[in-house]
């Protein structure tokens, strides 16, 4: 959990490790922005090899650092993060402000093993989206208000 | 009958990771794929995520999670607040947009809709907001415990 620094004459490496989620990034953010305001780094990366989970709340973590780097005059680079961040990340534009770096030749993927199965059982799974009637099978109540929502909003069903 | 769990928590920001972990935890008995339960948790992350920041802004209240498994590998996840509601889900939903201040990405939405295979929002400004994201796991020859 948290931040580890290394510091090497101009170059500023954050190792992030644990989840990244609203929770954790805020705190990740606080030592990260104290260290390199500090230190005042031409470089910043953020190595994210020891990160197990992060949600969109990484998007803004970098976001954020891209911008104080910016405000000091240097820049910032992220280090190895896997396929599941890569795929959080390229919903934004990050990619194109940042260099997103690997410091190992891409393995394959750690779940490519268990996701084989995936491949060679034959696909008997039709796509056909949730059914309307599940929508008024009331198995949810948590609490009374829910037959007063009126807007309702589908997407890519 | 569907299997299926309720959960209700406090919307502190420390319940984030029990949150997603309650639900990757209920899920695992359909033995997904790692991938598969990468996902789920991260769209279950976005949506609690939203109902800390955005529904209790400013206060603290009740998070509502009911999630279920059928037969046929179907996951449906509803996630439930009682807090301000979203004037304009359309807007909201808009790739970028935010009302989070510069730490948030706008992407919540963006990711929950991504990882999953179907989301819908509902919400009535000052009464709450309801997300109900489904996917379908992939063909296991076992997987369905009785
Ligand atoms: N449960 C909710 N209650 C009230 N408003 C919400 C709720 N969920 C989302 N919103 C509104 O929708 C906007 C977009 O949400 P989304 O999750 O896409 O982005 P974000 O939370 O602002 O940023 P990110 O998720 O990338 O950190 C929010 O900024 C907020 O205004
Ligand atoms: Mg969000």
């Amino acid at each position: 959990m948290g931040v580890r620094f290394v510091l090497k004459d101009d170059h500023l490496t954050a190792i992030l490790s644990g989840e990244i989620d609203h929770h954790a990034a805020s705190g990740m953010r606080e030592e990260i922005d104290r260290k390199a305001g500090q230190a005042k780094p031409k470089l910043l990366t953020l190595d994210f090899s020891q990160v197990t989970f992060m949600d969109s709340s990484g998007i803004g973590l970098i976001m954020g650092r891209y911008r104080l780097m910016q405000a000091l005059r240097g820049s910032l680079t992220v280090l190895d993060l896997s396929q599941q961040m890569k795929r959080v990340v390229n919903l934004s534009g990050v990619g194109q402000l940042v260099p997103l770096e690997n410091s190992r030749p891409p393995r394959k993927p750690k779940a490519s093993a268990k996701s084989k199965p995936k491949e060679t059982i034959p696909e008997t799974v039709e796509q056909e989206p949730p059914q309307p009637e599940e929508e008024s099978r009331d198995i949810y109540s948590h609490s009374e208000w829910e037959n007063q929502e009126k807007k309702e909003v589908m997407v890519h069903e | 009958m569907n299997n299926e769990m309720k959960l209700s928590f406090s919307s502190y920001s420390s319940n984030e990771s029990f949150a997603r972990a309650t639900v990757a935890a209920f899920v695992a008995q359909l033995d997904p794929t790692i991938e598969e339960l990468s996902d789920l948790k991260t769209a279950v992350s976005e949506a609690v995520t939203n109902c800390i920041v955005h529904a209790y802004r400013d206060a603290i209240g009740m998070v509502y999670i009911t999630a279920s498994i059928s037969k046929d590998r179907r996951i449906t996840v509803k996630i439930r607040d009682k807090g301000c509601g979203i004037p304009d889900i359309a807007k909201a939903m808009e790739p970028l947009f935010s009302t989070g201040g510069e730490e948030r990405a706008g992407l919540g939405f963006s990711v929950m809709e991504s990882f999953t295979d179907s989301l819908r929002v509902r919400s009535k400004v000052g009464q709450g907001t309801t997300i109900i994201m489904h996917k379908k796991l992939a063909g296991r020859l076992s997987g369905f415990a009785r």
